[in-house]
C-alpha cells in the first residue's frame, strides 16, 4: 500500500516535471539550443511569486498573473537582445551565455534574498487531502497542481496545433532557414518562442514555490529534471513529455520510499536506463 | 541580401529540393507562405484552383505527398506571399516527364496572371518551350542570351560545352 | 559581430614568435624555482592556478578540438579526488602512487560513462554529462567510510608521508602541481603535433569533412574523452590532496570545476593551447583584484563570459591571432597557411552570429 501511495504521489509530481520540461523542449525544438539557466529561471519565478504575493501582499491571482507577464516580457527581450546574437551552428556560445546567466542569477538571488530556504504557504490548501485508506491519500494541493500542469500543457498543445503562432513555431522548428523567405522574422519568432516558454516557466516556478522549499541554488537540479523528462519522453510531443515527467516523478518517489537518500539517485538512474535501453526515449517522434 | 529583405522586395523563392515543413499539413505549409501578410490575388482558394490535386490532400502532411505534389505545395507556398517576382530553383529535379509538363503548365498560368518568373532549369527543352528569354550562365557570367526563337539547341550546347545550363522564362 | 579585418602587428612575425617562446621558457624556468623565492601564500596560489590550468587544457582539448562540450567534467575531478582518498586511506598507497592510480581509475570509469553520454548529441550531451556527474556525487554521499554527505579529512599521517615538515611537504606538492600543469599543456601540444593532431584539427574545422577523409571521428572523440577524464582525475586527486579534505559538494561542484574552467578557456581563447594559459592568468588576476566582492565577483565572471561571446567568440588569444599574433605552440608544419586560415574562420563565426537562423 505504501508503494501504491508513492506511485500516486510520483504521478502527481510528474505533472510539475512535465511543466519544467515543456519550456526547455519548446526552446530546443524551435531554436535548437539548451538553456542552462532554465532551472534558475524557474527559481526566479518562485522568488517573484514570493515577492509579490507574500512580501507585497498582493492578491494571489494578480500576483501569479504578474509573474507570468514579467517572465514573458523578460524572456522575449532576453532572446532578442542577447540569445539571438549567439545562436548558430556552434553550440558552445549559447551554452556559455546561459551558463553565465545561471551563475549571475544564482548569486543575484543570494544577494537579494539570502541563502535561506523559502516556501510560499498556501494555508488550508495544504492540509486538505482525499483519504482512500489509512496509507493512500492524495493531497488537494498536489492534485490541483497536477490538474494545473495538465491544463497548461493542454493550452500549449492547442497553441501549437491551432494558432498561427503555433504553425510558425512548428515551421521554424522544421526549417528555420525557409521561414524568413516566406516573410517570417526569425528574430521575432525566436523571441515569441522564448516568451511562451518563459510563461510556462513562470507557472512552473509558481507551482514549485507552493510545493516545496527553494533557495537560490535550487535551479540546476530543476534543469536536470526538465532535461531528463524531455529525454525519457522522447522529444516527440507534449504528451510524451508528460509521460517523461511522470516516469521521472514515479522513479523519484519510489526511490525515496526505499531511502530518502535515494530520491534523486533513482530519478537519474531511471533516466540513464532509458538512455541505454531506448536512446530515442519512450515516445519518439513519428512523422507521417 | 537577407532572406527577410528578399521577401520585402516582393521576391519569393521556390527552393531547390522543395524544403516543405515536414510536420505541417499541406494547408499549413501554404498558410506559412502568407506570413508576410501582403495582399494580392493569391489566396488558399486561388492556389487550390491552380493545383486542384492538392484540394483533397489539404490535411495530409506535406512530406507524405508524391514528388510532383510536393513541388506544387512549394510553388503554392511561395505564391501565397503574393510576390512580384517568383524565383524557381530546379523545379523539375527528380520528377517524371509528365509531372514536369503539369508543373510547367502551372508556371505559364502564374505568368499569365501577372507574376514575373525566373526559372533556373537544366532541362533545355522544357525551358525553350516556355521561356520568353533565355540566359545561359557559365561560371557566373552570362555566356549567351536571347529569345528561344533566336537560339537553337546547338547554340546553347556550344555556349556550354557540357557545363550546367540555366535558362529563364 | 565586430570582426575587425586582421591588422598586421608592427613586428616581424618569426621574431615575435621566438620572443614569445623565449618569454614562455623564461616564465617556466622562473616558476620552476618558485619554492625558493615565493612565500607560502603565493605558492598555494600557484598550485591552485596549475590545477586550473591542467583542467582548462583538458576541457579545451575536449571542447575546442573534438567539439564535445561537457559540463560534467566535475565528475572526474570528484572521482579522482575520492579514489585518491580511498587508495591512500584504505589501501595504504603512498600519495604519489595513489594520484596517478586515481587518474587511471577516472579514465576507466570514463569508458562506461562515455558509452552512455555519447548517445546524446550537442547540447544534450552537455547536460547528460552533468547528470552523470550528479549520479557520482549522490553515490559518493552513500559511502560512510568516506565521510558520506558531510565529507572527510585526509589523516595527518598520510599528508606527512609526502614530507615531514610543512615546508618540504609544500615544496613536493608544488612540484607535483607544476608537473601536472606542464604535462597537461605539453601533452596536448605533443598530441596535436602527432598524427592524432591532424585528425583532431580536421574534426575541429569540419566534422563531416573529417569523416569523409577517413578520420574515425567517433572513435577519436571517445578516446579523447577518456584521456581527458584521466588527466582531469589526476588533477582532481592533486586538488584534494592540497585541500586535505573532500566532500561530495566540493568534489563534484559544477561551478568550481566546470563553469570556471569553461570561463577560463573561453576568455583566454578556445581551440588554442595559449588560450587556457592566458585565461588562467586573467582569471586569477581578476579574482585577486575582486576577492572581497563576494557574490558580485561571481556575477562579474558570469558577465565577462557572456561579454566574450557577444563581442568576440574567439577569446583574447583568438582575437590577437586574428590580428597577426603568431602561435607559440605551433601545431602545423606550415605556419603561414595556418595564419592565413584564421580570417576565414572569423567570417564564418561572424556570419553565424549575425543571422539567427541555423
Amino acid at each position: 500500500m505504501v508503494w501504491l501511495n508513492a506511485l500516486l504521489q510520483g504521478v502527481l509530481l510528474g505533472g510539475l516535471y512535465a511543466l519544467f520540461a515543456a519550456g526547455l523542449s519548446l526552446m530546443f525544438g524551435v531554436m535548437r539550443f539548451v538553456n542552462i539557466a532554465h532551472g534558475d529561471f524557474i527559481v526566479v519565478a518562485a522568488y517573484l511569486l514570493m515577492s509579490t504575493v507574500v512580501m507585497a501582499g498582493m492578491n494571489p491571482f494578480i500576483g501569479i498573473g504578474l509573474v507570468v507577464v514579467i517572465m514573458g516580457i523578460a524572456g522575449y527581450l532576453g532572446q532578442r537582445f542577447v540569445l539571438n546574437r549567439v545562436l548558430g551552428k556552434d553550440i558552445l556560445p549559447p551554452i556559455l551565455v546561459t551558463f553565465g546567466m545561471s551563475i549571475i542569477l544564482q548569486n543575484a538571488l543570494l544577494e537579494i534574498f539570502s541563502a535561506d530556504s523559502r516556501r510560499v504557504q498556501t494555508g488550508w490548501l495544504e492540509t486538505v487531502s482525499i483519504q482512500f485508506n489509512d496509507v493512500v491519500a492524495i493531497g488537494l494541493l498536489p492534485l490541483l497542481m497536477f490538474v494545473a500542469a495538465l491544463a497548461i500543457l493542454g493550452v500549449l498543445q492547442w497553441i501549437f496545433y491551432h494558432t498561427a503562432l503555433g504553425r510558425l513555431l512548428r515551421a521554424t522548428s522544421d526549417d528555420a532557414e525557409i521561414v524568413p523567405l516566406m516573410g517570417g522574422n526569425n528574430a521575432h519568432i525566436f523571441g515569441l518562442a522564448t516568451m511562451l516558454a518563459s510563461g510556462v516557466v513562470a507557472i512552473a516556478g509558481v507551482l514549485l514555490a507552493m510545493k516545496t522549499n527553494f533557495d537560490p541554488t535550487a535551479g540546476p537540479s530543476r534543469l536536470l529534471f526538465a532535461f531528463e523528462a524531455v529525454i525519457i519522453g522522447g522529444l516527440g510531443s507534449i504528451w510524451g513529455t508528460l509521460a517523461g515527467g511522470i516516469v521521472l516523478g514515479v522513479a523519484q518517489t519510489l526511490g525515496a520510499q526505499i531511502d530518502s537518500g535515494y530520491q534523486m539517485l533513482a530519478g537519474h538512474i531511471a533516466f540513464l536506463a532509458v538512455l541505454v535501453l531506448r536512446p530515442k526515449g519512450l515516445f519518439p517522434r513519428t512523422i507521417g | 541580401m537577407g532572406a527577410d529583405l528578399v521577401h520585402k522586395r516582393g521576391i519569393a523563392l521556390v527552393p531547390e529540393g522543395r524544403r516543405l515543413f515536414a510536420s505541417l499539413s499541406v494547408e499549413e505549409n501554404l498558410l506559412i507562405g502568407a506570413s508576410g501578410g501582403r495582399a494580392g490575388p493569391w489566396t488558399l482558394d486561388a492556389v487550390y484552383g491552380l493545383f486542384p490535386d492538392l484540394t483533397t490532400k489539404r490535411r495530409n502532411p506535406g512530406t507524405a505527398l508524391s514528388g510532383g505534389q510536393q513541388q506544387m505545395v512549394a510553388i503554392g507556398r511561395s505564391l501565397m506571399s503574393n510576390p512580384k517576382l517568383l524565383l524557381c530553383d530546379e523545379i523539375s529535379l527528380g520528377l517524371a516527364p509528365k509531372i514536369i509538363k503539369d508543373i510547367y503548365a502551372a508556371v505559364c498560368q502564374i505568368r499569365d496572371l501577372g507574376t514575373s518568373i525566373v526559372v533556373v532549369e537544366q532541362d533545355i527543352g522544357q525551358a525553350m518551350a516556355v521561356a520568353d528569354r533565355i540566359y545561359c550562365f557559365q561560371e557566373g557570367h552570362v555566356s549567351l542570351t536571347g529569345t528561344p526563337q533566336s537560339l537553337t539547341r546547338a547554340d546553347i550546347a556550344k555556349a556550354y560545352f557540357g557545363i550546367d545550363q540555366e535558362e529563364t522564362v | 559581430m565586430t570582426s575587425m579585418p586582421p591588422k598586421s602587428l608592427p613586428f616581424d612575425k618569426p621574431a615575435l614568435r621566438h620572443g614569445l617562446g623565449g618569454l614562455l621558457a623564461a616564465a617556466i624556468l622562473f616558476l620552476a624555482f618558485a619554492p625558493y623565492w615565493a612565500g607560502r601564500a603565493d605558492l598555494r596560489l600557484l598550485m591552485e592556478a596549475f590545477g586550473f590550468l591542467a583542467l582548462a587544457q583538458m576541457w579545451n582539448l575536449l571542447a575546442g578540438y573534438t567539439g564535445l562540450v561537457s559540463v560534467g567534467q566535475q565528475a572526474f575531478v570528484g572521482l579522482g579526488g575520492y579514489v585518491f582518498f580511498g587508495l591512500a586511506m584504505f589501501a595504504g598507497f603512498h600519495p604519489l602512487v595513489a594520484m596517478p592510480l586515481a587518474g587511471v581509475a577516472a579514465a576507466l570509469i570514463a569508458v562506461p560513462t562515455g558509452w552512455i553520454a555519447f548517445r546524446l548529441q550537442g547540447a544534450y550531451f552537455a547536460i547528460g554529462t552533468w547528470v552523470i556527474a550528479e549520479v557520482f556525487r549522490l553515490i559518493a554521499a552513500q559511502f560512510p567510510a568516506l565521510g558520506g554527505g558531510s565529507g572527510i579529512s585526509l589523516p595527518v599521517a598520510i599528508a606527512k608521508s609526502i614530507g615531514s615538515s610543512t615546508a618540504s611537504r609544500e615544496m613536493s606538492m608544488y612540484y607535483v602541481a607544476f608537473t601536472i600543469a606542464l604535462l597537461a599543456t605539453f601533452g596536448v601540444w605533443a598530441l596535436l603535433r602527432s598524427h592524432w593532431g591532424l585528425a583532431l584539427t580536421a574534426i575541429r574545422d569540419s566534422e563531416p569533412a573529417a569523416e569523409s577523409l577517413g578520420v574515425r571521428t567517433r572513435r577519436t572523440k571517445f578516446l579523447i574523452y577518456v584521456l581527458t577524464a584521466g588527466v582531469t582525475g589526476l588533477t582532481g586527486a592533486f586538488i584534494f590532496l592540497q585541500k586535505l579534505r573532500i566532500s561530495p559538494e566540493a568534489a563534484f561542484s559544477v561551478n568550481e570545476w566546470t563553469a570556471f574552467v569553461i570561463f577560463i578557456v573561453v576568455i583566454g581563447g578556445i581551440g588554442t593551447i595559449e588560450g587556457p594559459i592566458l585565461g588562467v592568468i586573467i582569471f586569477f588576476v581578476l579574482r585577486g583584484l575582486t576577492a572581497d566582492w563576494g557574490t558580485w565577483y561571481l556575477m562579474m565572471m558570469g558577465a565577462i563570459a557572456i561579454a566574450v561571446m557577444l563581442v568576440d567568440k574567439r577569446g583574447v588569444w583568438g582575437a590577437l591571432q586574428a590580428r597577426g599574433m603568431p602561435s607559440i605552440f605551433t601545431t602545423s608544419r606550415n605556419l603561414e597557411s595556418k595564419v592565413k586560415s584564421a580570417p576565414v574562420d572569423t567570417s564564418a563565426h561572424a556570419e553565424a552570429g549575425d543571422t539567427v537562423g541555423r
